[in-house]
């Protein structure tokens, strides 16, 4: 353990959402100078407690020390107040700013409006440099952050969060985004913000970064920690096998990617995928889909999944690649993909599937009214016999309340959503299902019925490519499982197991 | 994220237009009986709140206008609403599509003028001239529809620049000088004439309103108008094509603000550049005070109907009243500031 004072402590924690235990009984202790590991696959809590930790939630039960302190944040600003800075994964820099503009950003300066907390710009300009010099951004403070390299500009965001002299950082992700050599850069900023004394916190999918950086890592598993070890006595596949929750071999998933099944004489291909590539995240993938089929698509945020449902979807061009449904190109448009028999069902219910002010009919029936128009060429709708057809198939998927085809679709609980934008997909008579983290935020029950939609459209002679963050899901739902790792396919399994894939797919 | 902070977000976000220029504030997100208590109220504003606001005013004017409550007078109210209601029910068609279209005086303006000069000074037949006018209509729909839609420009500055340009052309057609006599008898007899009591431009104005509200509550092009309008990158996802509905939709607005302005010809029977119809403050503030009423925070065909009668009541009580004519512009901001307020109190967060 480290010998420094502890800087920040969480005691017991138990985080309940409704229907979810997202932690329980976790504690965590990071002392000044010390940079802790977090690690785990998604859903295991990590998120929850990182927003818990920066006052962005209360727990249910248990305790924030801060210098053993106990502490009652109300929001993130108390959080901040009490020397807690987050610096979050997504990239928030203006390009068009000087870096020093940049890492002032936030910071008030005094001018003619006299504010508390301002200081004198010479003062700031001084932090500024200083901080800059710990963090190794000095010969670029007078560049544009735009024209700076994604390491320098990640660095910005430390920097700006420096200016507030917290005594704990949390760096979500920070080398997300990075090139393995830029990722060097914030290494050695880590290490040097460390040695003057900072506790940090770093959060990342990379294990060999984390066994790198960290003294000391943290592991956690279903909302509750696996392990607390010190990283010198882990190895990188040690540390996967505590993620994944089953000792298992890593090897033998790759052994089982010969076993796809190809033998199989009267397969017949729907989906013909050829070294897709599209920018920034997929770089060369190949697969197929047959009729029948489940595929099931896996890999960490980011990995790139998505991002081939989207472009076979027709939503996004391709940098490079082909794709062919039944021997014949599929186009970079989605009306034209729509036609050609391909249908999507998007991965973020709130941003691309739900208008909000729309029934519940409308929203079904959007990619295709034909079976409820006057006549084929008039598109004048029939909107009583479509409320009854729409409720009718609604209630097959047991969506609540009954009848709510007339409703607006803002007015269901998510899970329900879920189901109406399932049943768009279900009537499009498609001969390719493409569904992004299908049960995301649904309940059990609302789950089990999507599965059991899935299975019939495949029984039907539908061809279904799935993604999940649960590698459970996919264990339930596929006839074959591709693991995508940084945009690349890693492995192909036809019968895999929970562990086989969370394995491939941190280590690959 | 759990299910029912999800949720939330996803009532937090679309509703096009309205929720952007009208950001609600964010109290009692965490307090479902607030929420619910909110929600009430602004159902009940809605249902009742314009309606008695419009018989209020009715009354007022009825107490201090001594002419204002006779056959005769409703009747010309009726009459004046005609032409902006038809512009204002192609404007709805564009705020429900979540877009701007500021070029609907140029638009009239333009429709008027040439029309006037075919008529007048080129002995062009009434038909022909009438189709060449909302042909007028039909291509600045296109281009706004374009630019926006293909190129992605933001309507608000492209609808500004081609009514500028409309304004240019309204000098070049008329060479700049006034338009008048030679018009057809059978065209300023239609404009100004009336069946059974009711004066043909409400004729005009009744068939605009039915043909609009079956566009956009009972068709395909309807649905995917809201869509976009709610939310784009969902409709795209769905499969619509929304460059061709953005293109559909200021087609629409367009060719009612070029019926307005051709009707508007034959009415005056003169035409002069730029003193042409003012259609574009009265046509959103219907819009906003439409979007409080009827389908709450949604932009409809029957609120924009009770939002145009309520601005035309106002205004012919006040000629009534010998208001100067200046006060119509007091009178237009006005009322476009209250309709804003209402349809902030009711576009807000709805009940889950």
């Amino acid at each position: 353990m480290s010998g420094g004072a502890t800087a920040i402590e969480v005691v017991d924690v138990y985080q309940t959402y409704p229907g979810v235990q997202a932690l329980s009984a976790v504690d965590l202790r990071i002392a000044e100078g010390e940079v802790v590991g977090l690690v785990g696959h998604n859903g295991a809590g990590k998120s929850t407690l990182t927003r818990i930790v920066a006052g962005v939630e209360r727990p249910t039960i248990g305790k924030v020390l801060v210098r053993g302190e106990e502490m009652a944040f109300a929001d993130p600003q108390d959080a901040i107040n009490a020397g807690i800075c987050v610096v979050p994964q997504a990239l928030n820099v203006v390009p068009n700013l000087t870096v020093l503009d940049n890492i002032a950003l936030g910071t008030p300066v005094r001018g003619l409006i006299p504010r508390r907390g301002a200081q004198s710009r010479r003062s700031l300009q001084r932090q500024i440099e200083e901080v800059a010099v710990a963090l190794g951004i000095e010969d670029e403070l007078s560049l544009k952050a735009g024209f700076c390299s994604p390491s320098v500009q990640r660095l910005v965001m430390v920097g700006r969060a420096l200016l507030r002299r917290p005594a704990v950082m949390l760096l979500d992700e920070p080398t997300a985004a990075l090139h393995p050599d830029e990722a060097e850069r914030m290494f050695s900023a880590v290490e040097s913000l460390r040695a003057e004394g900072m506790a940090i916190l770093f959060i990342s999918h990379r294990l060999e970064e984390v066994l790198r950086v960290c003294g000391r890592v943290v592991a956690m598993r279903q909302g509750k920690v696996v392990t607390e070890t010190e990283s010198s006595r882990l190895t990188k596949t040690g540390l996967a096998e505590l993620i994944a929750g089953e000792g298992v071999d890593v090897t033998a998933a790759g052994r089982r990617e010969s076993a796809a099944p190809e033998d199989d004489g009267d397969r017949e291909v729907v989906l013909r995928c050829e070294d897709l590539r599209v920018a920034p995240r997929v770089h060369g993938v190949s697969l197929d889909a047959a009729r029948g089929e489940i595929v099931g698509l896996a890999g960490l945020d980011g990995s790139g999944c998505a991002d081939v449902l989207r472009a076979i979807a027709g939503l996004d061009r391709p940098a490079g690649g082909r794709l062919y449904l039944h021997d014949k190109r599929l186009p970079h448009s989605r009306p034209a993909a729509v036609d050609m028999g391909v249908a999507y069902l998007p991965g973020d219910r709130v941003h691309n599937g739900v208008i909000p002010e729309m029934s519940v009919a409308a929203t079904v029936t959007l990619s295709d009214d034909r079976a409820f128009r006057l006549a084929r060429r008039i598109p004048l709708l029939r909107v009583r016999k479509e409320a009854a057809a729409v409720n009718t198939l609604l209630e097959k998927l047991d969506l609540h309340p009954r009848g709510a085809a007339t409703r607006k679709i803002k007015q269901l609980s998510g899970g329900n959503q879920q189901k109406a934008l399932m049943a768009r997909a279900l009537i499009s008579g498609a001969d390719l299902y493409l569904f992004d983290q299908p049960t995301e935020g649904v309940d059990i029950g609302a789950r089990h019925e999507i599965h059991r939609h899935v299975r019939s459209l495949a029984a039907e002679g539908g061809s279904v490519l799935v993604t999940s963050s649960e590698p459970e899901e996919l264990v339930e739902l596929c006839d074959r499982v591709i693991v995508i790792r940084d945009g690349k396919i890693v492995s192909e399994m036809a019968d895999a197991t929970e562990a086989q894939i969370v394995q491939a797919s941190l280590v690959g | 994220m759990n299910a029912s902070t999800e949720q939330r977000a996803g009532n937090e976000r679309g509703g096009g237009i309205l929720r952007k220029l009208l950001p609600t504030s964010s109290t009692a997100i965490d307090n479902p009986e607030a929420l619910r208590r909110n929600a009430r109220r602004r159902a009940f504003i809605g249902s009742i709140g314009v309606p008695i606001m419009g018989i209020l005013i009715v009354l007022v004017f009825a107490v201090i206008a001594e002419n204002f409550l006779t056959g005769g007078n409703i009747k010309n109210i009726f009459a004046e609403a005609a032409l902006p209601m038809i512009a204002a029910i192609g404007l709805t068609v564009c705020l429900a599509m979540g877009e701007f279209d500021l070029s609907l005086n140029g638009v009239a303006g333009v429709a008027t003028v040439l029309v006037a000069v075919l008529v007048s000074r080129d002995g062009v037949g009434t038909v022909p001239a009438v189709a060449i006018g909302l042909g007028v209509g039909v291509l600045v729909g296109l281009i706004n529809g374009i630019f926006v839609g293909y190129f992605g420009v933001t309507a608000l500055i492209v609808t500004i620049a081609v009514n500028s340009i409309l304004y240019g052309w309204e000098f070049v057609i008329s060479g700049s000088s006034q338009v008048f006599g030679n018009f057809p008898p059978g065209f300023v007899n239609f404009a100004r004439g009336e069946a059974a009591g009711i004066p043909n431009l409400v004729i005009v104005a009744v068939v605009v309103i039915l043909l609009v509200w079956v566009i956009l509550e009972r068709t395909t092009l309807g649905r995917q108008v809201r869509a976009v309008g709610g939310n784009a990158e969902a409709a795209r996802i769905a499969g619509v094509n929304t460059a061709r509905v953005r293109v559909a939709g200021f087609v629409i607005c367009a060719v009612c603000a070029a019926l307005a302005g051709v009707l508007f010809a034959g009415k005056q029977s003169s035409a002069f550049p730029l003193s042409g119809l003012d259609l574009l403050l009265p046509s959103f503030a219907a819009c906003f005070i439409g979007a409080a009423m009827f389908k709450l925070g949604e932009f409809n065909v029957p609120g924009t109907v009770v939002g145009v009668m309520i601005t035309e009541v106002v205004s012919n009580g006040l000629t009534l009243m010998n208001v100067p004519t200046y006060a119509s512009y007091f009178l237009q901001g006005a009322i476009l500031l209250i309709a804003l307020l209402f349809a902030r109190a009711v576009a807000g967060r709805s009940a889950a």
